[in-house]
């Protein structure tokens, strides 16, 4: 199988499967304007991700190789994230730090099922918790005066079923 | 470092971490955070110092009046230190032998510590820690003179035995451990946690005779001087040597500093991705959760609710949530805290459903009128109710006032059928006619004559309406010119139910059968035999055709070809009532239950009944994506959740249910419930109810504009 070689911003090499590789759009996108011809055996540099990262996104990507190609239009398909898969709860158990660079890597390179699990995964940490629980797992300061957090929180009430 | 003192090991660690770490944001915060731990009250990893600190501060309050005698004491223990130090350095060797570093020394050293350097500022006794710079600079020369000697003569940081600091005063006489032990046992009183410039004064001048101690507990502005130098080294490592020197340093902390190292690191590993990622990313991850969590992060802080303010995002869960417009305001001022229009309208239509669901419910209008007859039909539209009645006559109403605005007479029979559109109503009699109003006005602006029995039924397209009557025929009629366009003859026996689509007329009738009619041609296209009894109720949605009968069975039919798709069976008696829509069919039966029905499958999805369950014939029912709204002869109107078949509440319930009142009719709109009750014995009063759901508060406590409109 065709190989190219991506470079990530630390200058570590990678050599990997075009057809894995093409999942990112952003690299498929590349290959094709450019014309790179497979046989060259030249390298793509991804400068705005390091080795590390670059390390996990091919992980994933390898792994997916043979999932189908993510839907065109989900304009309308509810928004669920129950619906991760084992491997990729797994995959994503990683710090906070790692997660979001993961988030941007996917965003970057264009991969929509990766991109669509790393959000999902951070909403479901966000899911269920109130307030001061959220500003403790993302470590957020609550820079609300008094006043303002009064208000907001009437704004934001919501109303349960008794 | 397995020289440095706990504090100052804290500290080196601090800055370690600060040096080391590259991530920029949360670091900072991080750190600045951290550094004031030390010497801030409230974690357990300060706790050791501020013990301290209080522990001596107390014993100073205590000692103040004497303090030339203390003066005095201190001088001489002091003095006795510098030749204890030797003791010391053995006593050392015999706890790093035992590997345990017993609590008293740790902190009476610390106590010691800040004696002296409170000493050391001499002439002003109450001296704000940030002038201990400023300080005599020959003196914190030698000092440091003597940090250095310490650390190079392998000197351990703790000089001082609990026993050397012995103060002695004529009504106390105490040692610092042991106040220090009490402080840390018990919370710290605001009385304890006094500033520690008040302990400046005790050993202020004396101590300046033994300039060479060391000084100070250790902070970031003030760190012990060989750190920098150590910091420095470990910078000019490569990246390989500070792993292993790390770890090394590691094995060498003790548990309670790896502990602190935790806190420290641990932050620098969370991100607050809202506020750091991409707006478009930030609002990918939020368009994952649900309102509720929505509502929840807009709280956290005001970068998250910038965010979960966003328009698009509340426009995407309005669509899940089957808003697909925003209410029409009139003429009222945005709501002061929603910025997002579409989750203002998403917080209404919550609030409506809760006020459906789980609010108290107002007291509901009164609208009397029709004296002790039957109200028999009922048509509700805006801001018009029109009740139509055995009276002969049908009432207007204003919903907002509760007002009757005029009394529709002519008709020389009871009223048994209406319907409504914009400002124009018909009504069929027994009189056999058929008679076109407008409500505005109260004219009777046509009077269709050509029956020759009751007009029983009739439905509305258009400017079109297709009258049923007991003379077993139908007429359709232009309600502009009153003109009779057709009449639809073939049916034996009185025609109950009829619809019309525009094209096609679907009609059932007391001979059993069901018939579909091309109008224009005033052709039956197909007659539909099954039912064994009948035909009262018809639904009709351009494909299927639903009829319910007294044969209890329920058919659903296909119009084109006229072929029986279906018998839902399942009903005990007469089906009175039916409500098509989206391929959900619910029925209610005068067996007292209402049923959900899939016209697909044919199944039956839900059947709301159970302990709730109404206790006499269903007689009127509506249906939406959510609720199911019944009415009974028991006199209640009950409220279902039409997708898990859960009876919610009753809406209604007549003080004479059971003895006489009942429901006839209920029409409900998104946010009002209008029910027609009485009674045929006069234990109920004939009269209109109309209560309303809608919110007349918003999120803000500010009244709603757009919920009082006239």
């Amino acid at each position: 199988m065709p190989q190219i070689k991506l470079q990530s911003s630390d200058g570590e090499t990678f050599a990997v499967d075009v057809e894995i590789a093409k999942c990112s759009v952003t690299i498929k996108t590349m290959l094709e304007d450019l014309g790179m011809d497979e046989e060259e055996e030249e390298v793509v540099p991804l400068p705005n991700v390091n080795s590390a990262i670059l390390k996990k996104v091919i992980q994933w990507a390898t792994y997916h190789k043979d999932d189908p190609p993510p839907p065109e239009d989900d304009e309308n398909k509810e928004k669920r994230t129950d619906d991760i898969s084992s491997w990729d709860a797994d995959f994503l158990k990683v710090d906070q730090g790692t997660l979001f660079e993961l988030i941007l890597a996917a965003n970057y390179l264009d991969i929509k099922g990766l991109l669509d699990v790393t959000c999902k995964t951070v909403a479901n940490m966000i899911k269920g918790k109130a307030p001061e629980e959220i500003r403790k797992t993302f470590n957020i300061k609550n820079d609300f005066t008094a006043s303002e957090e009064e208000q907001v929180r009437k704004e934001n009430e919501w109303c349960e079923e008794k | 470092m397995a020289e440095a003192c706990p504090a100052e090991r804290k500290n080196s660690i601090n800055d370690i971490i600060n040096r080391d770490c590259a991530s920029p944001s949360p670091t900072e915060t991080v750190c600045s955070d951290v550094t004031s731990i030390v010497n801030v009250p409230g974690t357990s990893q300060n706790y050791l110092l501020l013990g301290n600190n209080l522990g001596f501060n107390n014993s100073l309050k205590n000692s103040e009046e004497n303090q030339t005698l203390v003066k005095h004491s201190f001088l001489v223990r002091l003095n006795q230190e510098e030749c204890d130090d030797e003791e010391l350095q053995n006593s050392k060797t015999l706890d790093e032998s035992q590997g345990v570093e017993s609590p008293h020394n740790i902190l009476s050293e610390n106590d010691s510590n800040e004696n002296i350097s409170d000493g050391s500022v001499g002439e002003h006794p109450i001296t704000p820690k940030s002038s201990l710079k400023r300080a005599n600079s020959e003196f914190s020369e030698r000092h440091w003179r003597k940090r250095k000697s310490i650390v190079q003569n392998g000197l351990p940081c703790k000089k001082l035995l609990p026993e050397i600091c012995r103060i002695s005063s004529p009504n106390h006489s105490f040692t610092f451990s042991d106040i220090t032990f009490k402080a840390m046992g018990s919370a710290v009183s605001p009385e304890i946690a006094a500033p520690p410039s008040n302990a400046v004064t005790l050993s202020s001048g004396g101590l300046q005779t033994t300039p060479k101690l060391r000084s100070v507990i250790p902070t970031k502005d003030n760190p012990p001087p060989e750190m920098s130098e150590w910091l420095a080294q470990f910078q000019s490592w490569s990246n390989a040597e500070r792993i292993l020197a790390i770890n090394e340093l590691i094995t060498r902390c003790e548990p309670t500093q790896v502990r602190h190292m935790m806190q420290v690191i641990e932050p620098q590993f969370q991100r607050d991705f809202i506020s750091l990622l991409p707006r478009e990313l930030a609002l990918n991850v939020l368009s994952f959760l649900e309102p509720k969590d929505l509502l929840k992060a807009a709280q956290t802080c005001r970068s998250w609710r910038f965010l979960a303010e966003d328009n698009l995002l509340w426009k995407e869960k309005c669509r899940e949530a089957g808003i697909d417009e925003l209410p029409k305001r009139r003429g009222s001022p945005k709501s002061p805290g929603a910025t997002s229009p579409w989750k203002a309208a998403y917080m209404r239509e919550h609030m409506i459903e809760m006020n459906w669901r789980s609010k108290p419910i107002k007291p509901p209008k009164m609208l009397k009128g029709h004296d002790d007859h039957v109200i028999t039909c009922l048509q509700f539209c805006g801001n018009r109710i029109v009740s139509g009645s055995d009276d002969n006559t049908l009432k207007v109403w204003n919903v907002s006032t509760g007002k009757c605005l005029r009394t529709l007479v002519g008709h020389t029979g009871g009223v048994w059928s209406s319907q409504m559109s914009g400002t124009t109503i018909i009504s069929g009699s027994t009189d056999r006619t058929l008679k076109v109003w407008d409500i505005e006005t109260g004219v009777c602006k046509h009077t269709l004559c050509g029956h020759t029995s009751t007009v029983r039924c009739m439905h509305l397209h258009g400017n079109k309406v297709v009258s049923g009557s007991r003379d077993a025929t139908l007429r359709v009629w232009n309600i502009e010119t009153g003109a009779c366009l057709h009449v639809l003859v073939g049916h034996m026996a009185a025609v109950r139910c009829v619809q019309y689509d525009g094209k096609l007329v679907v009609s059932g009738a007391y001979d059993n059968f069901v018939k579909i009619w091309n109008p224009e041609r005033a052709e039956c296209l197909h007659t539909l035999e099954g039912h064994t009894n009948r035909v009262y109720s018809l639904q009709f949605d351009g494909v299927h055709v639903v009829s319910g009968s007294l044969d209890t069975s329920i058919k659903v039919w296909e119009v084109e070809t006229g072929a029986l798709k279906h018998t839902l069976l399942g009903h005990q008696s007469l089906t009175s009532g039916m409500e098509l829509r989206n391929n959900i069919l619910v029925s209610g039966n005068a067996d007292s239950t209402v049923k959900v029905w899939d016209t697909v499958t044919g199944q039956c999805l839900q059947t709301l009944s159970g302990h709730y369950k109404h206790q006499s014939a269903v007689t009127c029912l509506q249906f939406n994506d959510r609720f199911v709204i019944t009415s009974s002869d028991d006199g209640t109107v009950k409220l279902w959740d039409v997708k898990t078949g859960e009876f919610i509440r009753n809406l209604v319930a007549l003080d004479s249910g059971g003895s006489g009142g009942v429901v006839w009719r209920i029409r409900a709109s998104e946010t009002k419930l209008v029910c027609a009750v009485g009674s045929r014995n006069g234990t109920e009063e004939t009269k209109l109810l109309v209560l309303d759901f809608d919110v007349d508060l918003n999120a803000n406590g500010v009244k709603d504009v757009a919920t009082i409109v006239r």
